[in-house]
């Protein structure tokens, strides 16, 4: 096993990591129901940002999360990141731009292409940073970190390769997370099972023990891997990305220029998400079974699915905010023939246009500074891309969650960094969609996601 | 000096002024509708993705929407969307507009009721149908299950879903019924008397007198129907994203994903283009042929 970069990640697993994700994981894994802050410290941290005023030069930060949402921890403890920016560099204003996440590709390219940038993007997910990048929207970093003398290797190596593409870095990364697996304890329980899955096998029997029945109807599912991407699932915030790395599979080839989404693992890995899915009636039956089990929410939240991946934070941030939280634990995500998680990545990127780039790097930076980083991971139990500060989370030592996904992070892949990640992602989820829905084969679906995303992927290769 | 440049006639000085006050229409016309308009024309023949060099391909995007199986699944979706949707509109908001046509009791209530949901827009009713449509436990299935049917997976099924948008569609009937009930209450009363004289019953009158006189009625709301139709939108972007498995992936929303998620700009407009064309021809056959059954009272020929 070849290492890379000095980690202890293999070569083929860096280049795996790639684009997006926080698509999902970042609304969906770590948006949250439970509020860190209390009414009066909102309202200090909004009276404090008020008092910034007539800086010689302001800055426009676009982000996806508003301060004044009351619901939203996140726009808050950005809010109070720019306050402390403020303090620190008094000659600096920040504007606090907000676009939904829904549109906020859209926003920022729109904004950037009609020649009014916002100066800073403070949450680009890794699946959006290459794409940007390879499409001009974003200007690389480098020059501004070596006249900085910043040494980059002081964050991650696999968490920066996300936003890195044709050799030059497009953002700061100061958050990352991975996938570890839940399981609702009281199921266990109840069922008598002591220990939770730790192979696709084991999750599915443990499944089959957990699930309950009414007649033909499913009123508690123990376990099912993979849903159609629209709307809640009960797979949780998975994806065929998951099991193809858990089934030993590459999605790309080393060196970024050849597709392998039809590589025979992964396959084999979305042939087993179909047939365990047709187990509980397949997809319509799972759609329907979400609508009765959670109300179209998570059914996790409501105990209707015994065990279901996501991203860190889920238990302290979505089960513990609900009303009625079940009980629950965490482990590392079962696996066929490799033992692999996947990571999102959030980073703050430079459009291209920024009216202030020196300005606007110092808040890229500044976010991606150990004091920041400390106060995410304070606040927010968001876990540092510097990894020196991991011993400084709360809790570290003593959250299992943190405890289990910390451990993982040496199992963890993030996509592929191709010009085309959208893409990427898309036929990934429509080709899960045609094999869950019967149609098409999972070889059929992956091989026509491969030549249109191969096709993709070409027209950045033939004219770079 | 003003007066000097202006039309000394009063006929010349009534257009300047009319000319003046509709300006802001006219400049909004060039800038936000004529401007693009031509632009995607120039563009749909380049290879535009907003930012960076802008090269001329030639006919290379609409080349490749020909190999371009998701478009082609788009234009069949919109399609089938629009054959459905068009006639089921048209009767439903001509029933409708039949039933409260005459004033009884409570019928400009009535009327009211039934106008009042075209005013919403397309995400209230999304989110009204995300609830509606929700599996066994939305409100329509458990409708039908108390008639023992058991009712699809509407939205979450690929062979329900675009039979879902359809009668998604039927929300809007009310702006057809006023139209038509317009057009009713201009039907010639002493039309109607001559026929009941020479014996004709009500569904003759209908027949025979009624309907040819709402044809002009009919065709152009089925204008207005299939524009729209072609157009449709909002109702994907909220609630399925085209799924699932591509099932409501209506070629708006196609061009949406190709513009704003892929930034290939200069293929996307290559497709709005297409789907203009097709919009162009089949308005224009239904014009042709609508205008052999359509029925003017005053023209002297029909």
């Amino acid at each position: 096993m070849k290492t890379y970069w000095g980690k202890n990640f293999t070569r083929r697993s860096v280049v795996k990591r790639g684009g997006l994700y926080v698509a999902a994981a970042g609304v969906a894994g770590i948006t949250s129901q439970f509020s860190r802050f209390t009414p009066e410290a909102r309202a200090e941290i909004l009276a404090k940002a008020r008092a910034y005023q007539d800086r010689p030069v302001t800055i426009t930060a676009i982000q996806p999360v508003s301060p004044t949402a009351t619901s939203d921890d996140y726009g808050i403890a950005f809010q109070e990141v720019y306050n402390r920016f403020m303090d620190a560099n008094p000659t600096i204003g920040v504007e606090f731009a907000y676009s939904p996440w829904a549109e906020y590709t859209q926003s920022l390219s729109v904004a950037i292409g009609g020649g009014n940038a916002p100066d800073v993007a403070t949450w680009i997910d890794d699946q959006r940073i290459p794409s940007l990048a390879a499409n001009g929207f974003l200007r690389s970093v480098d020059d501004l970190a070596a006249a900085d003398g910043m040494d980059l290797s002081e964050i991650d190596a696999v968490a920066l390769s996300s936003n890195t593409y044709a050799g030059q870095v497009y953002g700061l990364p100061y958050y990352w997370d991975d996938r570890i697996f839940y399981h609702n304890t009281d199921h266990f329980a109840e069922a008598g099972i002591t220990e939770p899955p730790t192979t696709w096998d084991e999750a599915v029997a443990m499944g089959e023990q957990l699930d309950i029945r009414d007649g033909d109807t499913y009123s508690r599912i123990g376990y099912i891997p993979l849903s159609p991407s629209v709307g809640p699932g009960a797979g949780g915030n998975s994806y065929l990305f998951l099991y193809g790395w858990q089934n030993g599979g590459s999605f790309v080839s080393d060196d970024l220029t050849t597709v392998t989404v039809n590589d025979p693992a992964i396959v084999e890995a979305l042939a087993w998400c179909v047939e365990v899915s047709d187990k509980y009636g397949g997809a319509e039956e799972q759609a329907n079974f979400i609508a009765q089990a959670a109300r179209g929410s998570n059914p996790f939240l409501t105990g209707s699915v015994s065990m279901m991946t996501q991203p860190t934070g889920f238990g302290v941030g979505s089960v513990e905010g609900s009303e009625s939280p079940v009980s629950w634990a965490v482990s590392a995500s079962p696996y066929n023939t490799t033992p692999a998680t996947w990571s999102g990545v959030l980073s703050a990127a430079l459009p291209v246009g920024s009216e202030h780039p020196e300005e606007s790097w110092e808040l890229a930076k500044f976010m991606a500074s150990p004091e920041i980083q400390t106060y995410f991971a304070e606040t927010l139990a968001w876990i540092p891309t510097r990894r020196d500060l991991w011993d400084s989370i709360p809790n570290a030592t003593t959250d299992p969650e943190l405890i289990v996904g910390l451990a993982e992070f040496g199992n963890t892949n993030i996509r592929p960094p191709l010009p085309n990640s959208q893409q990427l992602w898309d036929e990934i989820l429509r080709a899960s969609d045609a094999a869950l829905y019967h149609q098409a084969s999972p070889q059929e679906a992956l091989d026509n996601a491969n030549e249109i995303i191969q096709a993709g992927l070409d027209e950045y290769l033939t004219t770079s | 000096m003003l007066n000097a440049l202006l039309p000394q006639t009063n006929r010349g000085r009534e257009t300047m002024m009319a000319l003046f006050f509709a300006s802001p229409w006219f400049i909004g016309m060039a800038v936000l509708v004529v401007g693009p308009f031509f632009m995607a024309l120039y563009y749909s023949f380049t290879d535009y993705k907003i930012m960076g060099d802008t090269q001329w391909v030639g006919l290379k995007n609409y080349r490749r929407l020909i190999d371009d199986d998701r478009f082609i699944k788009s234009l069949k979706n919109t399609a089938y969307f629009t054959v459905l949707s068009i006639p089921l509109s048209l009767v439903a908001s001509l029933g409708v507009a039949l039933l409260v046509n005459k004033p009884f009791r409570g019928s400009t209530l009535a009327r009211t009721t039934i106008y009042l949901p075209s005013l919403f827009g397309g995400v209230f009713v999304a989110a009204l149908a995300s609830q509606v449509f929700s599996g066994n436990y939305g409100l329509a299935n458990r409708l039908l299950r108390y008639v023992h049917i058991q009712g699809p997976q509407w939205l979450a099924s690929p062979e329900w879903s675009k039979p879902t948008f359809v009668i998604l569609g039927l929300w809007g009937i009310g702006a057809g019924m006023v139209l038509f009930l317009a057009a009713l209450q201009s039907v010639p009363v002493h039309l109607l008397e001559a026929a009941i004289i020479d014996g004709a019953n009500s569904l003759q009158r209908f027949w025979n007198v009624t309907l040819p006189l709402l044809s002009p009625a009919i065709l152009f709301q089925t204008i207005l129907l299939l524009i729209a139709s072609f157009q449709v939108f909002t109702l994907t972007y909220v609630l399925t994203s085209g799924g699932p498995a591509d099932s409501t992936l209506f070629t708006v929303y196609y061009i949406y994903e190709l513009s704003f998620q892929r930034f290939d700009m200069g293929y996307a407009s290559a497709a709005s283009w297409v789907l203009l064309f097709f919009t162009f021809v089949v308005t224009a056959l239904v014009l042709i042929i609508g205008s052999r059954y359509v029925h003017y009272e005053f023209d002297g020929d029909s």
